[in-house]
């Protein structure tokens, strides 16, 4: 008896009720496609996010290897290629390394071309080709900035150059092609063909000189596998370095970075369910009484299961298709928004099939439980408490909670006035009937919905309004006051961008270009800055506060240093401070408008400020960590830089945001000694500036442009300028970047909410099409009606705008505040604006009007005896 | 006595071609003021079509309805409207009362529709008539099924229409509560001498009218 | 030989002052292969009886036993079997499925069970009520009359012992009415099984073996 379980008739029910119920099951696909669309937004943004986090480290690192063994003569580079663990690998034959002083530290190995290996180092020519004919060469744009040579294939290129064994040339070559400086940190390449090595470095094949990049079966543990790799193949002496990509803090940096644009997906879960189970409520009346009906004839609870879950998957899967195309519509303007900067096109570049399958299952996920909600409250039931559960019988409409008890009428009464339109005069007491009476009855009958779709509402406008005051918060001239006091500045071509390795000896910037600066009319103030790395060695006391204050707990799960696992040259120079006691200190000459800058944002930790005594020339600002307590020599203690002592006036949090460029390597964890630009010119005269920053008078700003664009283009060699507009156009995109996820959230939020709203106005409307028609059979004439339906969509927005002005308001005054204080950014200062809930009161309110107006056109045709039949 | 109703040449076809359904097939009508009519047929015989037309509830395929002086075809939705508040009461086999209105505010819901005033004492008398005085702040579904009907037929009555129009106003209730109510709107009917048509497969219900009329396949069968 | 026995029912509706007795103690028992008739005013709880022999809803106090099976003690599902096999239901508003054409409304129980219909039963079934041409109708394109002889074509089709029926004829015109009480009766005397009937209609009534008629949740003697 329990083996007989037919479920194909479950299909065949699902396919009738698709077949009668043609307009319902069309919402219900349209709602699963919205879903599956809003689904497919939030996870596309979200993956491409963190595809582009990685993307920058891989960028960063220089290389798409996992792995790049150095310093490998041919026969070892053979032996271990043989490693199981290896999946693929690209392999260069370096000749030299290019040691012409104006490349600084930034390493440019001379190697053979290659293009398989170029790929990887994302080095292949843009302009021209790849070099073929002997004394050829290919470079990049930084490079040849370094070096002043001109963009054009055929170009002389003077090379000093350093051969493996240490010996050094001066070799010219002839331009052959170049690339777009990737800016990357592990150095670059400059590709000479084979007869070129051959002639220039006989015998460059013998040396151990090859570098190996190599994929792995299985990307993890980098480091670990690295030296796996070498002990198995018994291979010693042989340096690697790991990609950034594939370090797992890096890819919980990366996920987490992304995490605000994952986030629409949470209110999606909530509101597609609501959808769906909002759509399916409207009829879950006529529902209860069929599947009752169904149950009566011996439908067992899992055939009835079955039934809803075949119906639910018909419909999550007849919305896939559009719903996939209407979320990559979405996402495809967005993303090119939040990923600038790159060539391709993000939205094609990360897509992948991922996020589809994701979404998908994520409308199922959601769609289902919709659908299989009312099986599960049906299934506690008897057949006849469900019947019943649906209310009176007798009566041709349903209400939600019509039994409630209305309020007794005042017994008190005096007669009706006969002005008005509608007046009644009820038995022995005042009982006006009223179209407004009968209009806040209805809103009273259906407040749950009401109710619902209030809140709804009521969290898309809390959101959307804390997205809108973050972003009015957020103050332009904060911004750029404090990220670029200097209305303009010039950077050493070597120091253009972050990845690129300031180079000492660079003489772009001269005392003369200062000069012409400060001679210029219309300059108000010329600052300057100098910078130079030197080898320390701390004292026992400070290596020991040094380590003590890195290993300090930084949230109670990690420690400060713990917190910089993604950056493992830093490790590697605490490591090293730790166990040798050296460490490379930045001293850094400075004046002017960059002083002030360090004054202002970087605080004090020990001792204080001292201007004549720092303008003498023997104190020195020591810079730490930007962090509490004193990660330096604290104030009054000394320190020797360049054989010259210096004592410290103070030590500060140091926020370096002002130094373009980077350090060496080595320098990636460092202390910084901060002392007038004279002083450091004593103990390193003839270095050439790092930056220098101009401000100038707003009238001359135009006619100092124009000068700029003449200095630039008239120099052989790399100077970066950038101006005060630049950082405020980059202002305008990082501030929308910033409230973008939240933004995108609200919207959605916002969307499905109007929607909510929208489908609960027309489901009142047009499922008291019999009831219209009743009235209308009474007597009720069209205009009456319209007033009717026009005084409850009146009544509705009201009772939206009640219950979403005050807590909106409440919000934003009170809790507003708090978050900025809290999460906002440093450039944030509070400022109310209320614009999305008068937006959202708005539109609620001309919705709640138009919406019941619009359905009842299409409820009231058709002769009344057939509306009133059901038909 | 002059006829207050009279129908002519009615016709009302549903569909097309092959499952076209003759619903009313040339009816003629004549009902006198202040007459209890009752209209019998099985069911799909077209007597409930028939009072739709009569109570302009339904547009005719062809033919035409005049009450009293009005030619219903003349009357636009509008007008329509206000006519059948002013002189028609309508009586449903489900009653159709507002849910979310006390049982004082259906009885008067169409009178307040028309803007007019109640006439209280008229009002009270066919609620104490009804034996509904008890009832009066009751929501609909707190009553019975009789109850509900007695409601629907004090609607029907407070406006004091010249025409009620009651389609099987007792086929929810059981016999005995059937009788009582047919009783009491042939008594009503009476008292405020109104011109009732009532349709019912009951023949015993029938018997109480003072005319019976029986269609049979959209036609009216001779007597 | 009884096939439905009800003892001591009790069922109360809502709570506090609106609290309804719509059963209150009720026993009963049926004979097998009989036809009874329940009369009683509205309100007096017949349907609140006869769902309970159908297994449609449960009971406060008591206990229903049809077929020597109590239903008190049967789960969800076994519910589900129990309808599907030894009840067949007649409402008075048909319960048709709309979505699905005659022929499988008529099968829709044994669809259910995922049993094959007995072919030959069937069609006797479909002459006896004379729905032979209409089998690829839907529901909405038949006349109460038509649909009723639907729903009793699909009570019948699963061979149930007993046959539940709730005013079969309140929405029908006496004529119609009477065809489709005679159908009934004719096929509960052919397959032998125990018919059990609300109605209004004395008349009706008087064709039963038996009248069972009831006031305010009790039987009267």
């Amino acid at each position: 008896m329990l083996a007989n379980n037919n479920l194909k008739i479950c299909r065949t029910l699902v396919w009738g009720e698709f077949r009668f119920h043609r307009v319902k099951n069309l919402f219900f696909v349209l709602a699963a496609a919205l879903v599956t669309a809003l689904y497919s937004f939030a996870f596309l943004l979200g993956s491409s996010v963190e595809q582009a986090f990685l993307l920058s480290y891989r960028y960063h690192y220089g290389s798409a290897c996992h792995i790049l063994y150095t310093g490998l003569t041919g026969e070892q580079a053979d032996v271990l290629l043989q490693n199981p663990a290896i999946k693929s690998a690209v392999r260069l034959n370096t000749v030299g390394r290019i040691s012409d002083p104006m490349i600084g530290q930034r390493a440019v190995e001379l190697a053979v071309a290659d293009i398989p290996y170029a790929e990887t180092v994302l080095s292949v020519p843009e302009e021209g080709r790849m070099p073929e004919e002997y004394g050829e060469i290919a470079l990049d744009e930084f490079t040849m900035d370094s070096l002043g040579v001109l963009h054009r294939t055929g170009a002389p290129v003077t090379l000093q150059w350093t051969d493996v064994g240490g010996r050094e040339h001066i070799s010219v070559f002839r331009l052959c092609g170049w690339w777009a400086g990737s800016a990357n940190y592990a150095g670059a390449y400059a590709w000479i063909s084979q007869d070129t090595a051959g002639d220039l470095a006989p015998g460059y094949g013998n040396a151990a000189n090859v570098t190996l990049g190599v994929n792995l079966h299985r990307p993890e543990n980098l480091e670990a596998q690295a030296d796996a790799v070498l002990a198995q193949q018994g291979i010693e002496e042989c340096g690697f370095t790991a990609n950034l990509e594939y370090n797992d803090e890096r890819r919980k940096q990366a996920r987490k970075q992304a995490m605000p644009f994952y986030g629409p997906v949470l209110p999606v879960v909530l509101c597609g369910y609501l959808m769906i189970y909002g759509i399916a409520h409207a009829s879950a009346g006529r529902d209860a009484l069929f599947f009752a009906g169904l149950k009566s004839l011996g439908m067992t609870p899992r055939q009835l299961r079955r039934m809803l879950l075949e119906q639910g998957s018909a419909v999550a899967l007849l919305g896939l298709l559009p719903g996939w195309a209407l979320g990559f519509g979405m996402y495809v303007p967005v993303i090119s928004r939040v990923i600038v900067g790159m060539e391709e096109n993000p939205a094609l570049y990360f897509l992948s099939w991922k996020p589809f399958a994701a979404a998908a299952f994520g409308t199922f996920l959601t769609v289902l439980p919709a659908f299989l909600l009312p099986s599960l409250r049906l299934s506690g039931r008897t057949p006849a408490q469900a019947v019943r559960s649906v209310s009176a019988p007798a009566s041709v409409f349903r209400y939600e909670s019509v039994r409630r008890k209305l309020p007794l009428r005042r017994r008190m009464g005096r007669a009706a006035g006969g002005e008005d339109d509608f007046p009644v005069r009820p038995h022995g007491g005042d009982g006006h009937l009223t179209l407004v009476r009968m209009a806040l009855r209805t809103l009273a009958g259906s407040k749950v919905r009401t109710l619902l779709s209030a809140v709804w509402l009521l969290l898309a406008a809390v959101l959307l309004s804390s997205v809108w005051i973050r972003y009015v918060s957020l103050k332009e001239d904060r911004y750029l006051s404090a990220v670029s006091p200097w209305d303009y500045s010039l950077t050493d071509g070597s120091a253009q961008v972050r990845e690129q390795v300031y180079n000492e000896k660079s003489r772009s910037l001269t005392e003369e270009t200062v000069e012409e600066l400060r001679n210029r009319p219309e300059v108000v103030s010329v600052s300057v800055l100098k910078s130079r790395e030197v080898a320390l060695r701390a004292s026992g006391p400070l290596r020991r506060r040094i380590v003590d204050y890195y290993n300090q707990s930084y949230d109670g799960t990690r420690s400060l240093r713990d917190t910089q696992k993604g950056y493992p040259e830093w490790c590697e120079g605490l490591d090293r401070l730790e166990r040798e006691g050296t460490y490379t200190g930045l001293v850094i000459g400075m004046d002017g408008a960059y002083l002030d800058y360090v004054l202002e944002y970087s605080p004090f930790t020990s001792g204080g400020f001292d201007e004549n005594a720092f303008a003498s020339g023997n104190y020195v600002l020591a810079a730490g960590a930007y962090h509490e307590g004193v990660s330096t020599q604290a104030a009054g203690e000394t320190v020797e830089l360049g054989g010259r002592e210096f004592t410290v006036m103070g030590s500060v949090g140091h926020d370096d945001s002002y130094l373009n460029g980077s350090g060496s390597r080595e320098a990636d964890f460092h202390i910084a000694y901060l002392m007038p630009v004279e002083a450091f010119d004593r103990l390193f005269p003839g270095q050439g500036y790092r930056q220098i920053a101009v401000t100038v008078d707003s009238d001359g700003q135009a006619g100092f442009e124009t000068y700029l664009d003449e200095y630039g283009q008239g120099l052989n060699r790399g100077v970066g300028i950038v101006r005060r507009s630049e950082y405020r156009l980059n202002f305008r995109a990082a501030r929308l970047n910033m409230v973008l996820p939240g933004l995108a959230v609200g919207l959605v939020l916002s969307g499905i909410a109007l929607l909510n709203f929208v489908n609960m106005l027309a489901v009142k409307t047009v499922g008291r099409k019999e009831e219209f028609a009743v009235y209308e059979s009474l007597g009720m004439d069209r205009r009456q009606l319209r007033r009717l339906v026009l005084l409850e969509g009146g009544f509705h927005a009201l009772y939206i705008a009640v219950i979403l002005i005050p807590v909106t308001l409440l919000f934003d005054c009170f809790a507003m505040p708090e978050i900025i204080r809290k999460t906002g950014s440093w450039s944030s200062v509070y400022t109310f604006s209320a614009l999305p809930l008068w937006v959202f009161v708005t539109v609620s309110a001309a919705l709640a009007v138009a919406v019941p107006l619009g359905c009842l056109h299409g409820v009231t045709r058709g002769s009344l005896h057939d509306r009133m039949r059901g038909d | 006595m002059e006829a207050i109703l009279k129908a002519a040449g009615l016709k009302k076809y549903y569909g097309k071609g092959d499952s076209l359904v003759r619903a009313l097939d040339g009816v003629d009508l004549e009902i006198e003021r202040g007459k209890f009519t009752a209209i019998i047929g099985t069911s799909g015989s077209g007597k409930s079509t028939l009072l739709n037309m009569l109570g302009g509830l339904d547009t005719p395929s062809g033919g035409s309805v005049r009450i009293g002086n009005t030619l219903l075809a003349e009357l636009n939705s509008e007008q329509a409207a206000v006519f059948r508040r002013k002189q028609i009461g309508f009586i449903f086999q489900n009653y159709n009362l507002v849910p979310v209105l006390n049982v004082w505010e259906n009885i008067i819901f169409p009178i307040s529709l028309d803007g007019r005033k109640a006439d209280t004492e008229f009002v009270m008398q066919v609620v104490k008539l009804l034996g509904l005085e008890k009832k009066l702040d009751s929501l609909p579904n707190n009553l019975s099924g009789g109850q509900q009907q007695r409601v629907a037929i004090a609607r029907a009555l407070a406006g004091k229409p010249s025409i009620v129009l009651a389609d099987e106003p007792t086929g929810n209730l059981d016999s005995k509560t059937g009788d009582d109510v047919v009783g009491l709107l042939k008594m009503t009917g009476r008292e405020f001498r109104q011109t009732i048509v009532m349709i019912t497969h009951n023949p015993e219900i029938a018997r109480m009218a003072d005319r019976i009329i029986r269609i049979e396949d959209g036609r009216i069968v001779p007597q | 030989m009884e096939i439905i026995t009800v003892r001591h029912l009790r069922k109360t509706f809502g709570k506090g002052e609106s609290a309804v007795k719509a059963l209150d103690g009720i026993d009963l028992s049926v004979e097998k292969g009989s036809f009874t008739a329940i009369i009683g005013a509205s309100g007096s709880g017949k349907t609140t009886l006869l769902n309970m022999m159908g297994g449609l809803d449960t009971p406060d106090e008591g206990e229903v036993i049809v077929d020597g099976r109590n239903l008190a003690g049967l789960k969800e599902k076994e519910l589900a079997l129990f309808r599907r096999n030894k009840v067949g239901f007649v409402y008075q508003n048909f319960h048709l499925i709309p979505t699905l054409t005659v022929r499988e409304n008529i099968l829709f129980p044994l669809s259910l069970a995922g049993a094959c219909a007995d072919r030959v039963f069937f069609r006797e079934i479909i002459q006896m009520l004379r729905l032979g041409e209409r089998l690829d109708a839907y529901p909405h394109e038949l006349s109460g009359g038509g649909q009723q002889r639907v729903a009793i074509a699909r009570a019948l089709a699963a061979k149930p012992p007993v046959i539940l029926a709730d005013e079969p004829t309140g929405n029908l015109d006496s004529k119609s009415g009477q065809n489709v009480l005679g159908l009934l009766k004719l096929s509960a005397e052919t397959y032998r099984q125990t018919l059990v009937m609300i109605t209004h209609n004395l008349e009706i009534a008087q064709m039963a073996d038996r009248v069972v008629r009831m006031e305010d949740g009790r039987i009267c003697t």
